[in-house]
């Protein structure tokens, strides 16, 4: 199911009148500015002649009434007056907080001095597509500075480096999302195979362990990491480094290699986004695998198939439409994240390749020029938008398969789940222990940060030589800051909530119970929200809300209650929607016999029969409000004083640089952590097994 | 009939919880805090507009308000923090009364558009007139180590300073010695091609998004003047990792990943208050003190009791107990007057103050360059840009260059009259001083316009740097070309060879030698792994027989 499905019946030979027409459409606008009219106004006069045109055929027009008489009655069957007003409602919020800003960033993409022109992209000078110095976009390989791997012998002490190649902007961000994609994939896949198919000792707790990097502290988690794994002077390296990087801390515990390894740029963006992003592939992997008819299994063994031929050409196959979208969600994910490539910011070799990604460069230039984004920025946020949005597109097409696939099933099956006899549980362990230790670094670092002493935890030292809950003290106690943004996180994801849980109610009312013209589109934009990149949402609002009510430059707060509504809808909506699948409509149609009207039956049987649904979903968008980063830094930028959110917040400490700040921003993401994980437990014992709304696919 | 009226006034409830939101009646979010019932005459709010983090004006705001100084009544003072570009927006709105922090260039400018108020309450001009200081002198002369406190305009005091500062870098022992390198005491030892490694040993801020970089780069312009200024910044951008932000910079210091970056004193002061291993250096008579100002603004209300708060809250910034104030180990501000070293001395968590005077003494002996701030003004814009295109924006190539040379130098095929010329070819400026200040005013206000020469600057930067590589790689020569009469003193690098391989951080100790020809190199590793890979493959072959 796609988009476009619901115009599909209209497919018909396009008369080359009609072609003509559309041309004409295109080029007077272009033509109308060239002269000087005003590039709004020569969209709009192009618009008054289309129809002009539309409504002097009688053709047309008697084809066009055919057409709005068919809607308007498919309108008048499917719909009751208070099911419009929801739509009405839901489609008047989102164009205004959604459709309306991509649209305005989209079409300045292509103004320049009043003018339609595509110069921004393949223009003379600093166009993205055709730069002389290719420094947006490049086919030719010998633009590639650096290497994956070197080893850099210009000091005392020799360095292996892991970190990435600097080719073009877009080209980095897609090398990124691509590497992030592959490695989340992969784990995925291989964890969610081994915990639905192995029964071993000890599956349950790693089954949890492997859904914590889900909730990460925006920003410090990079801290703990690169103190632990990344860095010159690592908690590795001065345990396994034979020579040693620190004067004190000559000799290693088991030295186990000669130079220190220091892991930046791409590679250390890859492997934090793998680290955090695989969670979403197993999940949707997980699902998959769980719910493949095992019959279909049992046949194939039946006939011969052994182990790889079955995993190869059954399990998998069966389960790649799950995987896949897993794997864009991933991908979507990975190119619109500004927070992981604030962190490693100029590290690597050459410096430059964590700059010149999409998000960030997007991010730096918002606040170059006061919500004016510099042009060619505005013309990367297009980019970004587009690649997010054909992601999108495929992961429905994806969930649509997904559906078919199981339909062709048929009720809940009993898993093949196999005991892993000793060499295999072995195995196991030696590839889940390292994994998760791994996976939970950023955790790890966050928390020796957050308890340990400022000034604690020098380069010489392997972890925090004094332990102390004075940081949070200090931000609870001490500093008024702290206090501002726990407050202002609280508040605006609250009233969030309330607009999501009521707007979510009515879009989940009417996609469940109704059928209209359009319904596919409604459905497409309030599941969208999860595929627009933030930070584009963000710098959209800066062009739109700038002297409305709603200024940014005011009180970035009051917009960014919208911006949360929108951007964690999709859960809500989800989870709101389920609860209408699974709840009979025979027990509205009783309500409705015995006379009660249609708003009195949703208040009355439906609200009260869903609330639980309700509260899963408002609360996991709660958990994902709270730890909302693109927006509330496009809007708030890092130096929100008292006028921040808690990630922000973080932001700020992490980037002010005074003593104890670094502490400070970690003991901080800790109260984060701590009130993420409470909502999510919470959750959980409401939904259950219904573990999908997590993902909100 | 009573369906139509639930419907309605559904929706209507609905449309007003939407349309209250959009109207912005969001009181709870707002950061003062909303006093309940009629205000008492006294009640006043201000609006700060600050360059400063939250920490540090939290900080202050809290000591004021406990002070003597706080006046009675409910008191209130929101700080805006924003962009130096946004100010001339805030002011003009209205709606702000003082401006603090953000160096004197941005308060000059204030005071060009004529956003800010005149100081001649006397509460204020008595407490600066009482400030006579060992270092400095109060008004009309006013200056510390050279760098004027106040501003006067047209006979009217327009701003006074609330802080000093001052420039330099800090180091990390630890990595200066992994990477074999010496102290560094000048800024143009950071551009010398000693201090080249494949692992940059140098991390630098991008001019457009630190202000404390941007005055480091005018120190350097106006000691050495614009071509050899831009010789010297372009050769340690060749050093150099280029930071987006002044934190950034620190933080690569403080984790190891660079032995030295450019920094701002009380970014090193706290780098050396958390590791040992860390130290702040200021560059041999090559530092300025730069004032961190506090002014009245221009504002649309006539608000009695505001006003008085207004000049408060100033009075205690500057008196000796809002002075101290600034010594917090959450702040570590140098103050204007030394007597809240004494004051903030009785105060036992500042246990570092002792240090903190030290550092104040010799900062205040160790300025060497009369700085010229009208100068600084006249081309900051395109300078900014300027370094952000030809370092930032093209340091690969330049970083490629930077390692030529260094190559170049250590296999002694060039010396120190070579390297000046080819750190002039390196760093020739693609237009002169006066192009500059001509174009200031447009790279400032017009987008396109900036874009456009960012963009030339940096293609332009980039095509240099590429010929100075490959001249380099066929340069045998050993003596100063013909017709050029080096002048020794005027050559940065000219110290070069001779007196860093005499610097004995330089050369590395036995121990150090020893500890790499012993090194281990991977065999335990590839002996761990292939047991690792054995032991799985065995298990693997053990399964598929079951």
């Amino acid at each position: 199911m796609t988009v476009f499905d619901s115009f599909g019946d209209q497919k018909k030979k396009i008369d080359p009148k009609w072609i003509a027409v559309i041309c004409a459409l295109v080029l007077t606008p272009v033509i109308l500015t060239l002269v000087g009219v005003p590039a709004y106004i020569a969209i709009g006069l192009s618009l008054i002649g289309l129809i002009i045109l539309l409504v002097s055929s009688n053709e047309t027009r008697d084809r066009m009434r055919m057409y709005a008489s068919r809607q308007w009655r498919e309108w008048k069957e499917g719909m009751d007056s208070m099911s419009t007003i929801f739509v009405l409602i839901v489609t008047i919020f989102f164009f205004i907080f959604l459709i309306f800003p991509l649209v305005y960033i989209s079409y300045e993409a292509f103004i320049v001095d009043d003018k339609i022109s595509f110069a921004r992209f393949f223009g003379e000078d600093y166009s993205i597509f055709t730069a002389p110095d290719r420094a947006y976009f490049s086919l030719d390989p010998s633009d590639i500075d650096g290497e994956f791997i070197s080893h850099d012998t210009t000091g005392t002490v020799g360095i292996w480096k892991i970190s990435g190649i600097d080719w073009a902007i877009i080209n980095n961000t897609i090398i990124i999302s691509l590497g992030t994609t592959l490695f989340s994939t992969i784990l995925g896949v291989l964890l969610a195979y081994i915990i639905t198919r192995y029964e071993f000792y000890g599956k349950g707790i790693i089954r949890h362990l492997l859904v914590i990097p889900l909730i990460i502290p925006p920003f410090v988690s990079g801290v703990g990491i690169k103190k632990i794994l990344f860095s010159e002077f690592s908690t590795l390296n001065l345990l396994f480094c034979a020579n040693s990087p620190s004067p004190t801390e000559a000799n290693p515990i088991f030295p186990l290699y000669s130079d220190p390894i220091v892991i930046s740029g791409m590679a250390a963006v890859i492997i934090v986004q793998s680290l955090h992003f695989y969670t979403l592939v197993y999940l949707n992997a997980t699902s998959a695998f769980a719910n493949i008819d095992p019959s279909l299994e049992e046949s194939a063994e039946n006939l011969g198939a052994n182990h790889r031929t079955l995993v190869r050409s059954i399990s998998l196959p069966l389960a790649l439409p799950g995987i896949a979208a897993g794997a864009i969600l991933t991908f979507i994910l990975s190119v619109e994240d500004v927070g992981t490539p604030i962190i490693f910011q100029g590290t690597g070799d050459p410096t430059t390749q964590v700059d010149n990604t999409l998000a960030y460069q997007i991010f730096r230039n918002i606040f170059d020029t006061q919500g004016n984004l510099a042009s060619w920025a505005l013309a990367l946020s297009v980019v970004l938008l587009v690649t997010a949005m054909t992601g999108f597109l495929i992961i429905r097409k994806y969930v649509g398969l997904k559906q078919y696939a199981m339909l062709s099933k048929g009720g809940i099956h009993n898993p093949r789940i196999k005991d892993a006899d000793v060499p295999t549980s072995i195995l196991f362990y030696a590839f889940l222990i390292p994994l998760l230790a791994i996976a939970l670094t950023p955790h790890l670092g966050v928390l020796l940060l957050a308890f340990g002493g400022v000034g604690a935890w020098g380069a010489a030292d392997k972890y925090p030589n004094e332990f102390t809950m004075d940081n949070f003290d200090y931000i609870l106690n001490k500093d008024e800051a702290t206090r501002f943004a726990i407050q202002n996180t609280l508040v605006i994801s609250l009233l969030a909530i309330i607009l999501i849980i009521i707007l979510g109610v009515f879009a989940a009312y009417v996609l469940a119970r109704k059928s209209f013209p359009g319904k596919m589109l409604l459905d497409a934009i309030v599941t969208m929200p999860i595929a627009i990149p933030g930070i584009v949402l963000g710098a959209a609002y800066f062009y739109v809300f700038i002297g409305t009510p709603l200024d940014p430059l005011d009180d970035p707060l009051r917009l960014l209650v919208f911006s949360f509504t929108v951007r964690r809808f999709p859960f809500t909506v989800r989870a709101v929607f389920a609860g209408l699948q699974q709840l009979n409509i025979a027990l509205e149609e009783v309500s409705w016999n015995l006379g009660g009207s249609q708003s009195k039956t949703l208040r009355a049987i439906v609200l009260p029969l869903i609330s639980l649904n309700i509260l899963a979903g408002a609360l996991m968008s709660f958990v994902y409000s709270m730890a909302e980063v693109s927006t509330s830094i496009a809007l708030i930028g890092t130096s929100g004083g008292n006028k921040s959110t808690i990630p922000t917040q973080i932001a700020e400490r992490f980037t002010e640089a005074l003593y104890g700040s670094e502490n400070y921003a970690c003991a901080l993401g800790v109260l984060l952590m701590i009130g993420q994980i409470i909502s999510i437990v919470f959750t959980n014992r409401i939904l259950k097994d219904r573990g999908a709304a997590i993902t909100g696919i | 009939m009573i369906r139509i009226n639930q419907k309605a006034s559904f929706s209507f409830v609905l449309f007003g919880i939407m349309i209250s939101l959009i109207s912005g009646n969001l009181t709870l979010l707002s950061t003062t805090s909303v006093i309940a019932g009629e205000s008492a005459p006294a009640d006043a709010t201000i609006n700060v507009l600050t360059r400063h983090s939250s920490t540090i004006f939290n900080a202050v705001e809290l000591a004021f308000k406990s002070s003597s100084y706080a006046p009675s009544g409910t008191i209130d003072i929101v700080f805006k923090a924003r962009d130096a570009h946004q100010w001339p927006t805030y002011i003009d709105d209205g709606d702000i009364d003082l401006a603090w922090g953000g160096g004197p260039t941005l308060f000059d400018e204030q005071m060009e558009r004529g956003n800010l108020l005149p100081i001649t309450q006397s509460s204020i001009t008595t407490e600066i007139a009482s400030m006579n200081d060992t270092y400095w002198q109060g008004p009309p002369a006013g200056t510390i180590a050279g760098s004027p406190m106040y501003r006067y305009d047209n006979g009217d005091l327009m701003w006074v300073g609330s802080a000093i500062a001052s420039f330099g870098f800090t180091v990390n022992s630890f990595k200066l010695e992994a990477q074999g390198l010496p102290t560094p005491s000048k800024w143009e030892h950071l551009g010398h091609p000693i201090y080249y490694r494949d692992t940059p040993a140098v991390a630098i801020g991008n001019a457009p998004d630190t202000t404390s970089n941007t005055r480091i780069y005018e120190i350097i312009l106006q000691k050495y003047g614009w071509d050899l200024g831009w010789a010297i910044l372009t050769m340690m951008g060749g050093n150099s990792v280029i930071k987006t932000g002044s934190t950034e910079v620190l933080v690569a210091v403080e984790e190891g990943a660079v032995s030295i970056g450019t920094t701002i004193d009380f970014y090193g002061f706290e780098a050396e208050l958390k590791y040992d291993y860390c130290t702040y250096v200021l560059p041999d008579n090559q530092s300025i003190v730069n004032s961190d100002p506090i002014a009245f603004t221009t504002h649309s209300h006539n608000d009695a009791s505001r006003n008085e708060l207004a000049e408060a809250f100033m009075h205690f910034v500057l008196s000796d107990e809002g002075q101290a104030a600034l010594l917090a180990d959450s702040i570590l501000r140098m103050p204007i007057r030394s007597d809240a070293f004494a004051t903030a001395a009785q105060d036992s968590d500042k246990h570092y103050v002792s240090q903190l005077e030290d550092l104040y003494e010799r900062t205040l002996n160790n300025t060497g360059i009369s700085f010229n701030d009208t100068l600084s003004l006249s081309y900051q814009n395109t300078m900014r840009n300027y370094q952000s295109a030809t370092t930032y924006e093209a340091n690969t190539p330049l970083r490629q260059a930077a390692k030529a040379i260094a190559q170049a130098w250590n296999d002694e095929r060039i010396g120190d009259a070579q390297l000046f010329l080819i750190a002039m070819d390196l760093g020739n400026p693609l237009l002169t001083e006066a192009e500059a200040q001509t174009m200031n005013d447009d790279m400032g206000d017009d987008q396109t316009f900036r874009e456009g020469k960012v963009s030339e600057w940096r293609q332009a930067a980039t095509t240099k740097y590429d010929d100075v590589r490959s001249t380099l790689g066929s340069m045998t020569y050993n003596e100063a070309p013909e017709g050029i009469e080096l002048v020794p003193e005027y050559n940065p690098f000219a110290a070069g060879r001779g007196s860093y391989n005499d610097t004995s951080d330089f050369v590395p100790t036995t121990e150090e030698v020893s500890k790499q020809e012993g090194a281990v190199g991977f065999e335990n590793m590839a002996a761990l792994s292939s047991l690792g890979i054995l032991g799985a493959i065995l298990i693997l072959r053990r399964k598929r027989r079951f």
